[in-house]
């Protein structure tokens, strides 16, 4: 038993971080032995340790006794006094960093406790959904203030190393709790930051997924593809999980600016919710695009694809179109071949208007070239490039 | 119990507006004409302190929380049964008062919700009584989109837009997040019905958000799409993002047969930007020498009841008309611009046949 705490200390005095870290990671084997399962370990730990370390290594083995009677909250409790420690200690070694291996173990823990907390108390009604990750988004954040201040150190000792790996941490608390807005902030900080292409590849490629997704959102779907293409080429091709996490949002933004993946690529990913939708964009289908979004709607929401999809619908009726015009063979296409072919595919509820309308809304996005002849209802387009590629057009 | 827990201020005023206020307003001469005047029945046998005759009918003013002034003194704060009867008093018994005219009542109503509003916030009734916050905030709402409403009725009415705006989007804000807060309590049919039009009117009032709906999207729970109004309401941005107005409007008529007057409203505000978008767009699309467009049936596109209203509004615009009722579309004509004039149509008929009391109503219900 103080066999554990003499390492501690002499850890610290090696400044052997990685060792250390095991030994404050819930993910280590030592959480096990019960005589490290200490509810109160302050008076011993004040015996070995300097403060803070005394703090942390006290908060820490109250945190495995609260793990082995399963109750979570505490465990969460325990994580935050020792992450408190930690910053403390952390923030008073100049031009150091030896503490960022520690430090990665301890939000890693501290995020993924205040999760298991918050599914808990959801299930039991107790609390606000995501209540837990906020306050741990807020324990992180005084971690990314003592990183990202670290300006004067030289590059090699310095603390801004963990800031991307705290970045991509709130990321994932962001996005779980639905407040994208507050990753602006975060991402100006990377961006901003001279050693932006020099952290872990890992790194960079979870950084890189989070920050093409919030494009997505935002629209920005040229940076969105930029991103998450990078993602998906950087990642491991062995984490299959990650690739197909990646490709929930590349294939429908690279479907928007007009690539359409090949249904082996959705097989080989398990991503078959996908096949109709690229079906239907590929032959002009609206129907089927109706069907696909309806059957999988779930699927899509949770996801938070379902409003890219949905934009799909342009594309699809372009492509319906133009093979209406292209069987037509003139230049004077009437509306009223657009709208027997939607009502042949069995989509009922639209009229000349809307079918007009529908055409009107293509011509403005640049999808086609020419205009509409309101009182002859035909649809004029121009000899050359009458329907100009996606790529071009977006 | 954490901490904050326990620091919750808890109001024990009885009366619409404090004593202390009460005494110190009427002493300096400070009450509002409505408050003059005492009004028999009103309120009474509530006030049973006894202290003036405008006691009754006084409502507290709205205060910054400036420094030196004690906002948090339990006895200047309502009970959360006393904020909703004031809200009650405020509809029923201010809004259409005969002698004064509605931007006067407005500033009135205005102010004095605001005051109800800040003392549920010090109280942390979000915490402590959500489904009071929520019936609050959601009166708030409704009569913020009313006022704004009759602001684009009558466009001289000296009300701050903006400020409204921002005031209703303010307390949507916080009502969707009450929502998800308290998504299990949500199972009773009419609470479930004010929260879709609730989230039906913020997505109207950012209909042409794609951010705004997007998070949308991913916030609201799956199941509530599939339900009515919010159903149609999705597809009608649905509509919008793709420029197809036509199926806009066709949307829209569901909505007034269904008398879903709160969407209806927030409708009349959102409109006139789609208008102006959807001539944008026929600008672009039907752009010729030889061709045009009969106003007539532009009325169907543009949501109008006659085809004067529809020259009328792409004169504004910028477009010309070669003979009456035939518009040309052309691209390098159009001036992109803000239109303040009402143009009549469907949309506004049937919210103009409400009556007062329906209106009341719509506002306090349930």
């Amino acid at each position: 038993n103080y066999q554990c705490y003499l390492q501690v200390s002499t850890t610290l005095q090696d400044d052997d971080s990685s060792v250390f870290a095991c030994l404050l990671s819930f993910h280590d084997p030592h959480i096990g032995n019960p005589k490290l399962q200490l509810k109160s370990a302050d008076v011993i730990c004040r015996r070995f340790l300097e403060s803070p370390y005394d703090e942390m290594v006290a908060a820490h083995l109250r945190g495995c006794w609260a793990l082995s009677i399963d109750d979570f909250k505490e465990v969460y409790v325990c994580q935050v006094l020792t992450v408190q420690a930690f910053v403390k200690a952390f923030q008073s070694q100049k031009d150091d960093n030896w503490g960022l291996p520690l430090m990665f173990k301890l939000v890693l823990d501290l995020r993924e406790f205040a999760d298991s907390v918050d599914k808990e108390m959801s299930r039991t009604g107790r609390g606000k959904r995501g209540e837990m990750l906020e306050k741990a988004a807020d324990t992180i954040m005084s971690c990314f203030r003592v990183c990202g201040s670290d300006g004067r150190s030289a590059i090699g000792v310095s603390k801004k190393w963990g800031m991307l790996f705290l970045v991509n941490q709130l990321f994932k608390i962001y996005f779980r709790i639905g407040k994208l807005h507050l990753c602006k902030p975060l991402i100006r900080a990377i961006e901003s930051s001279t050693i932006k292409d020099q952290f872990t590849l890992a790194q960079r490629v979870t950084y890189k997924y989070y920050v093409g997704r919030k494009a997505m959102f935002d629209s920005d779907f040229v940076m969105a593809e930029e991103y998450l293409s990078f993602a998906y080429s950087n990642c491991h091709s062995k984490c299959k999980r990650n690739l197909r996490m990646i490709l929930i949002y590349l294939i429908p933004v690279k479907m928007l600016l007009g690539r359409l993946p090949t249904l082996e690529l959705l097989h080989t990913h398990n991503l078959n919710q996908f096949a109709d939708i690229v079906r239907a964009v590929r032959t002009g289908d609206v129907q089927l695009l109706n069907k696909a979004l309806i059957k999988n709607e779930t699927f899509y929401i949770q996801t938070g694809v379902y409003l890219i999809l949905e934009k799909l619908r342009a594309i699809t009726h372009r492509t319906l179109f133009k093979r209406v015009g292209h069987i037509l063979g003139t230049h004077q296409i009437p509306l009223q071949a657009f709208l027997e072919a939607l009502k042949s595919q069995g989509i009922d509820d639209i009229d000349m208007d809307e079918t007009e309308c529908i055409v009107a809304g293509l011509i403005f996005n640049g999808n086609i070239r020419g205009y509409i002849s309101h009182q002859h209802k035909k649809l004029v387009v121009s000899k050359v490039n009458a329907f100009p590629p996606i790529a071009a057009a977006s | 119990m954490t901490a904050t827990d326990q620091n919750i201020i808890v109001g024990i005023c009885w009366t619409m507006c404090p004593i202390e206020e009460l005494r110190f307003r009427s002493k300096h001469n400070l009450l509002h004409s409505f408050e003059k005047e005492p009004k028999p029945g009103v309120q009474k046998g509530r006030n049973k302190l006894n202290l003036t005759e405008h006691g009754n009918i006084c409502v507290k003013e709205f205060r910054r929380s400036a420094a030196g002034e004690n906002v948090s003194n339990p006895k200047t704060l309502r009970t959360p049964e006393v904020l909703l009867e004031t809200i009650e008093y405020l509809f029923s018994n201010i809004l259409f008062r005969k002698d004064a005219h509605f931007n006067f009542t407005y500033d009135f109503i205005f102010d004095r919700l605001r005051s109800v509003r800040q003392d549920t916030v010090i109280q942390q009734l979000h915490k402590v009584r959500p489904m009071v916050c929520v019936a609050i905030l959601e009166r708030c709402v409704r009569f913020y989109i009313y006022a704004a409403y009759r602001t684009k009725l009558n466009p001289e009415m000296a009300i701050d837009l903006h400020i409204n705006t921002q005031h209703t989007v303010d307390c949507l804000k916080t009502l969707l997040l009450l929502y998800n807060d308290m998504e299990y309590r949500f199972r009773e049919q009419v609470k479930l019905q004010h929260r879709l039009s609730m989230v039906a009117v913020y997505m109207l009032l950012h209909i042409q958000n794609h951010d705004v709906l997007c998070g949308l999207m991913i916030n609201v729970p799956n199941r509530l799409w599939k339900l009515e109004p919010l159903k149609t309401v999705l597809e009608m941005a649905f509509a919008v993002m793709h420029k197809n107005y036509v199926r806009f409007i066709k949307l829209t008529s569901k909505l007034v047969s269904e008398k879903r007057y709160v969407i209806l409203l927030t409708l009349c505000l959102c409109i006139d930007r789609l208008r102006v978008d959807c001539i944008q767009m026929l600008c672009h699309s039907h752009n010729s020498k030889a061709c045009s467009f009969s106003a007539q049936d532009l009325c169907s596109w543009l949501f109008l009841n006659n085809a004067s209203s529809a020259t009328h509004l792409c004169n504004e615009l910028g477009l010309t008309c070669p003979q009456p009722n035939v518009i040309k579309f052309f691209k390098s004509d159009f001036i992109h611009k803000d239109t303040n004039k009402v143009h009549g149509c469907n949309l506004i008929k049937t919210v103009q046949q409400l009556n007062n009391d329906e209106i009341i109503n719509i506002l306090r219900y349930p």
